[in-house]
C-alpha cells in the first residue's frame, strides 16, 4: 500500500521532472538557465502541465565532455521525463549515448548544438537550432556573393563545433571557387593565435578571417590582428554570441544567427518582454536562451498530450511538424525531420553595430 | 481414453515423439542463441579492432604528415595532415557509438579527442613557425609535443585492449553458459530416456498381459473346456475378442447341453423301441407256432374226419387265440408308430439344434478372422512407428553433421544427437518386439481358428448322425405300417376262420372240404407270420442303429466340459 501511494503521488499530483544541462557559469550558458527558469515560472503560474507543476533539475556540465557524461547519467537515473541540453555540440555528442541507451532512453533536446554530427546521435536526440552545415554554408555564400571576397583564412576551435563549422564552410566556399590560404586550429582554453596572424601579416593576401569558434576567441583574433595591422572583415557563426558587447573592437563583425532578439515574431516579443521583466539587468537574451525557452514550452505541449512516459514523449516530439502541427516559438517555426533536426529554420547574417547585432543588409 | 491398443500405442509414441522434439528444439535453440552471442562478440571484437587499428593508423599518418611539413612545407602535405585528423575524429565518433562502452571508456575517448586536438594545435603552430622561417622554434615546439603523441597512441591501444579483454571475458561467460545449457540438455535427455523406458514397459504390460490371459482362455476352449472364464479388464480390441470368446463358450455350452439331453432321450427311446421290437418278434413267433399247430390239426382233421366235433372244438379254440394274437400285434404296431412319430419330432429338433451349432461355430470363425485382420492393422501401425524411428535416426544423423559443423560449440549437441539416434534405435527395437508379440497373437488366433474348424467338422458329423437317425425312424414307421397291415389281415382272416369253423359246426357234410381249405389257409397265415417276423427284424436293426447313433452323439458331447 505505501508503494501505491508513492506511485500515485508521482504519477498524478507530483511535479513533472525536467532536466536542464548546460554550462550555466559561462556567459553563453547563463541566459539559458534564466530562460528555462522563466518558462517554468510562467507555465507553473498557469497551472503547470495538466495541473502538475514542472520541476527543473539543473546540472552544470561546465562545457566539459566528461562532466557531460556524468551529468547525463545522473539525470537519466533521476527519472526526468526529458532533458533540455546540452548547449554545446561537444557535450551533446559526448552525452548522447547515455540518453539513447538503456531500458528507458530519454529525450535530450539541445537548444544550440549545431554540429553536423548531432543529427545522427540517436532517436532521442533533438535540437532546436539549424546545423552548422547551414551556418557554414550561409557564411560562405555571404562572403562570396554579398561581400565578393575570394581569399581568406580560417581559424577554428578544435572541437566538434569548430570543426563542423570549418568543414561546411570550407566545403561550400570551395564549391563557390573561393580559396582558403590557411586553416588553423586553436584550443578554447588557450586561444593562442599570434603565430597564425604573424603568418597572415607576412603574406598579406587574406581578404577575410573566419573564426569557427566562440566569442572570446574571436575577440582574441581581433586583438592580435589589430596589433599586426591586419584589417580585414571578421566573420563567425552563432558561437560568436555576445561579441556585440565587446565594444569598438567588435564593430563590423559579421555573425550568422539562428535567432536575433530583434525578430518581431509574436512568440519572440512575449519572450523578450518576460525576460526583460524578470531579469532587468541581464541584457537581451541570446539564441540558446530563446531556444531553451521554446524547448520548455514545446515539452509542456508534448507532455500534456502524451503523458510522462519517456518513450511516449519521444514519439509525440518526433511527430511535431509532421503528424502534429508545427510549434511556433520565439526562435521560429519548429518542425522536426526524421533525424530530430529543424531543417526549415532560417539562418540570418547579422552585423555588430554600436553594441547590438543587427540584421545585415540582405542577411 | 486409453482403452484401445491403438490409442495406447499412439499415446506412448506421441509422448516419445514430443520428448524428442522438445529435446531437439531446445538443442537447436541453445545452439542458435550461443551462435548469436558468439557472432555479436566476434562482430564487436572485429569492429573494435578495425576502428582501433584505423584510429592508430590515422593518428600515426597525421603525425607523420605534420612532421613531414616541417621539412617540406607543401600544400598537399598540409591537406594530408588535415584529412587524417578528420578521419581520426570520425573513427572516434564510430567508437563512441559502439554499444559496449563503459563510462570510463567514454572518458578515454574524450581524452583521445582532446589530446589529438592539442597535438594538432601544436603542429599547426609549428607549421606557422616553419612558414615564418623560424624552424628552430618549430623543432623545439614539436619536440615538446612528442610525449603527448605517445600518450595519444598509448590511449588508443589501451582502449582497444580493454575492449578486447572485455570480449574475452564475455567469451568465457559464454563458455560457462554453454556448459550450463549442456547440463540442462543432459538432464532433459535422461528424463526423456526414463519416460521412454517407462512408457515402453507400461505399453508392453498393457498389451502382453491381456493377451496372455486371452491365449490361456483360447487354449482352454481349444482343449474342450467350455466352462466360463473371467478375463478381467483389457484394451478395447482384446475386450471384443474376449467377449466374443465368452459368448462362443456360452453358446457352445448351451448347444452341447441341449444335444446331450436330446441324445440321452433318443437313447432311452431307442432302448424302449428295441424292447418293443423284441416283444413283437416273440409275438410273431407265437403266431408261427400257433399256425404250425393249426396246420397239424388240419391234417389231423383231414385224416380223422370222423372225430369232427372234438376237432372242431379245438379248431375254434385255436382260431380264437389266433385272433387274439393278431389284435395284440395291431395294438403293439400302433404303439410303435406313435413312438416313432414322437421321436421323429425329437430328432428333427436335434437336427435344428445342430444347425444352430454350426451357425455359432461359423460366427465364431468370422470373429476370429476379424481378429486376424485387426492384428494386421496393428502391424501397419507398427510399420509407421518404424518409419518414424528411422526418420528420427536420419534427423539425428543430420543433427550430428550440423553439430560437427558447429565445431567446438556443437560438441555437446553431437553427444545429444548420438543419444537421440540411440533413442530412435530403441524405439525401432521396441516396435520389433511389438511386431513379434503381434505375430505370436496371430499364430494363437490361427490355432483358435483351427480349433474352430475342427469343431465345425465335428458338428457336421453330428448332423449326419441325426439325419441317419431321422431316416431310421422313418423306415421304422414304414415297417410298422406294413406290420399293422399284415396283422389286420391276420385278424380279418382269423375272424373268417371262426366264421368258417362255426359254419363247419353247422355243415358237417362239408367238413372234409373245409378241413383241406383250413390246411391251405393255415399255410397262408404261416407265410404272413414269417413275413411279419422279417419286418420285425428289420425294425430291430433300425432301432439298434438309432441307439448306436445316440451313443456316438453322447460320446461326442461328453468331450465338452460344460
Amino acid at each position: 500500500m505505501p508503494l501505491l501511494v508513492v506511485t500515485a503521488c508521482r504519477s498524478s499530483g507530483g511535479p513533472v521532472l525536467i532536466g536542464l544541462a548546460g554550462p550555466f557559469t559561462d556567459p553563453v550558458g547563463s541566459p539559458m538557465k534564466r530562460a528555462a527558469e522563466l518558462a517554468v515560472e510562467q507555465i507553473n503560474a498557469q497551472g503547470g502541465i495538466n495541473g502538475r507543476p514542472i520541476q527543473l533539475i539543473e546540472r552544470n556540465d561546465f562545457a566539459n565532455s566528461d562532466s557531460a557524461v556524468f551529468v547525463a547519467t545522473d539525470l537519466y537515473n533521476a527519472g526526468v521525463v526529458a532533458v533540455v541540453g546540452h548547449l554545446y555540440s561537444a557535450q551533446t555528442v559526448a552525452a548522447a549515448p547515455v540518453y539513447n541507451s538503456g531500458e528507458e532512453p530519454v529525450v535530450a533536446l539541445s537548444p544550440s548544438s549545431s554540429a553536423p554530427d548531432v543529427s545522427a546521435l540517436g532517436p532521442y536526440t533533438f535540437r532546436l537550432c539549424p546545423s552548422d552545415l547551414a551556418h557554414g554554408a550561409a557564411l560562405a555564400r555571404w562572403i562570396r556573393n554579398r561581400l565578393g571576397l575570394e581569399r581568406g583564412a580560417v581559424f577554428y576551435l578544435n572541437d566538434e563545433y569548430g570543426r563542423g563549422v570549418r568543414e561546411t564552410f570550407a566545403g561550400e566556399f570551395g564549391r563557390l571557387r573561393g580559396d582558403l590560404i590557411s586553416i588553423d586550429p586553436y584550443l578554447g582554453d588557450t586561444p593562442d593565435v599570434a603565430v597564425y596572424l604573424d603568418r597572415l601579416a607576412k603574406n598579406g593576401r587574406s581578404q577575410f578571417i573566419l573564426v569557427a569558434g566562440n566569442r572570446n576567441e574571436a575577440e582574441q583574433v581581433l586583438r592580435e590582428a589589430r596589433k599586426r595591422n591586419v584589417i580585414v572583415p571578421l566573420l563567425g557563426a552563432d558561437g560568436l554570441e555576445g561579441i556585440e558587447q565587446g565594444g569598438p573592437l567588435a564593430e563590423g563583425v559579421y555573425v550568422s544567427q539562428a535567432y536575433l532578439p530583434t525578430l518581431d515574431r509574436p512568440a519572440n516579443q512575449r519572450f523578450i518582454e518576460g525576460y526583460r521583466r524578470k531579469y532587468p539587468d541581464a541584457g537581451l537574451p541570446n539564441q540558446p536562451a530563446a531556444a531553451t525557452y521554446d524547448a520548455i514550452y514545446l515539452l509542456r505541449e508534448v507532455i500534456a498530450r502524451a503523458g510522462t512516459r519517456r518513450a511516449a514523449v519521444r514519439s509525440a516530439l518526433a511527430a511535431i511538424g509532421t503528424t502534429s502541427p508545427a510549434f511556433e516559438g520565439a526562435t521560429g517555426r519548429v518542425a522536426f525531420d526524421s533525424l530530430g533536426d529543424v531543417p526549415a529554420s532560417e539562418v540570418h547574417i547579422g552585423v555588430v553595430r554600436a553594441g547590438t547585432i543587427r540584421l545585415a543588409e540582405g542577411g | 481414453m486409453l482403452a484401445s491398443l491403438r490409442s495406447r500405442l499412439r499415446a506412448g509414441m506421441a509422448v516419445l515423439i514430443g520428448l524428442v522434439i522438445l529435446l531437439f528444439s531446445l538443442a537447436v535453440k541453445t545452439i542458435r542463441s550461443l551462435d548469436r552471442s558468439v557472432d555479436e562478440q566476434v562482430g564487436l571484437l572485429l569492429q573494435t579492432t578495425t576502428i582501433g587499428n584505423g584510429l592508430v593508423s590515422a593518428i600515426t599518418t597525421e603525425i607523420r604528415a605534420a612532421e613531414q611539413y616541417l621539412d617540406q612545407p607543401a600544400a598537399n602535405v598540409k591537406a594530408d595532415f588535415l584529412r587524417n585528423g578528420d578521419s581520426a575524429y570520425a573513427l572516434q565518433r564510430r567508437y563512441r557509438d559502439l554499444g559496449s562502452l563503459t563510462t570510463s571508456d567514454r572518458y578515454i575517448i574524450n581524452r583521445i579527442g582532446a589530446t589529438q586536438a592539442r597535438l594538432e594545435v601544436a603542429y599547426a603552430h609549428a607549421h606557422a613557425l616553419t612558414d615564418l622561417g623560424r624552424r628552430d622554434d618549430a623543432r623545439k615546439l614539436t619536440g615538446d609535443t612528442r610525449p603527448a603523441a605517445d600518450t595519444l597512441i598509448g590511449d588508443v591501444q589501451a582502449l582497444t585492449l580493454a575492449q578486447s579483454s572485455r570480449s574475452l571475458v564475455r567469451a568465457r561467460e559464454l563458455k560457462t553458459e554453454a556448459e550450463q545449457r549442456r547440463a540442462l540438455l543432459w538432464l532433459i535427455f535422461f528424463l526423456s530416456l526414463a519416460a521412454a523406458v517407462a512408457i515402453a514397459l507400461v505399453t508392453d504390460r498393457w498389451i502382453s498381459l491381456p493377451l496372455r490371459r486371452l491365449v490361456g482362455a483360447a487354449d482352454r476352449f481349444g482343449s474342450g473346456d467350455l466352462r466360463p472364464v473371467r478375463l478381467g479388464s483389457m484394451p478395447t480390441e482384446l475386450d471384443r475378442l474376449a467377449r466374443a470368446m465368452g459368448d462362443m463358450g456360452a453358446r457352445l455350452r448351451e448347444v452341447v447341453g441341449a444335444v446331450t439331453r436330446e441324445a440321452n432321450q433318443i437313447s432311452g427311446s431307442a432302448t424302449d423301441f428295441s424292447a418293443m421290437s423284441e416283444q413283437l418278434a416273440s409275438s410273431s413267433g407265437e403266431i408261427s407256432t400257433a399256425m404250425v399247430r393249426m396246420a397239424a390239426s388240419a391234417e389231423q382233421q383231414v385224416t380223422g374226419m370222423r372225430d369232427a366235433d372234438a376237432l372242431l372244438l379245438s379248431l375254434r379254440q385255436a382260431a380264437e387265440s389266433n385272433a387274439e394274437a393278431a389284435a395284440r400285434v395291431v395294438a403293439v404296431g400302433e404303439r410303435i408308430r406313435d413312438l416313432a412319430a414322437h421321436h421323429q419330432t425329437d430328432v428333427r429338433n436335434a437336427g435344428e439344434t445342430l444347425l444352430g451349432i454350426r451357425e455359432v461355430v461359423q460366427t465364431s470363425a468370422t470373429q476370429v478372422k476379424q481378429l486376424a485382420r485387426l492384428s494386421e492393422s496393428i502391424t501397419d501401425f507398427i510399420d509407421l512407428i518404424k518409419q518414424i524411428s528411422s526418420q528420427t535416426n536420419l534427423l539425428a544423423l543430420n543433427a550430428a553433421i550440423e553439430a560437427a559443423r558447429a565445431g567446438e560449440h556443437g560438441r555437446g549437441f553431437a553427444v545429444v544427437a548420438e543419444e537421440v539416434r540411440r533413442l530412435a534405435d530403441s524405439s525401432s527395437a521396441a516396435a520389433e518386439d511389438v511386431t513379434k508379440t503381434v505375430e505370436y497373437i496371430r499364430s494363437q488366433v490361427r490355432e483358435v481358428s483351427g480349433t474352430m474348424e475342427l469343431g465345425s467338422a465335428k458338428v457336421s458329423g453330428v448332423e449326419g448322425v441325426a439325419a441317419a437317425a431321422a431316416g431310421g425312424l422313418e423306415q421304422i414307421a414304414e415297417t410298422v405300417a406294413e406290420v399293422t397291415a399284415a396283422a389286420a389281415e391276420l385278424a380279418r382272416q382269423a375272424a373268417e376262420n371262426r366264421r368258417i369253423v362255426d359254419e363247419v359246426g353247422r355243415k358237417t357234410s362239408g367238413v372234409s372240404h373245409t378241413a383241406s381249405e383250413h390246411a391251405s389257409m393255415s399255410e397262408e397265415v404261416t407265410a404272413a407270420a414269417e413275413e411279419q417276423t422279417a419286418s420285425t427284424e428289420q425294425m430291430a436293426s433300425s432301432a439298434s442303429e438309432l441307439l448306436q447313433g445316440a451313443h456316438r452323439l453322447s460320446t461326442l458331447m461328453g468331450e465338452f466340459k460344460t
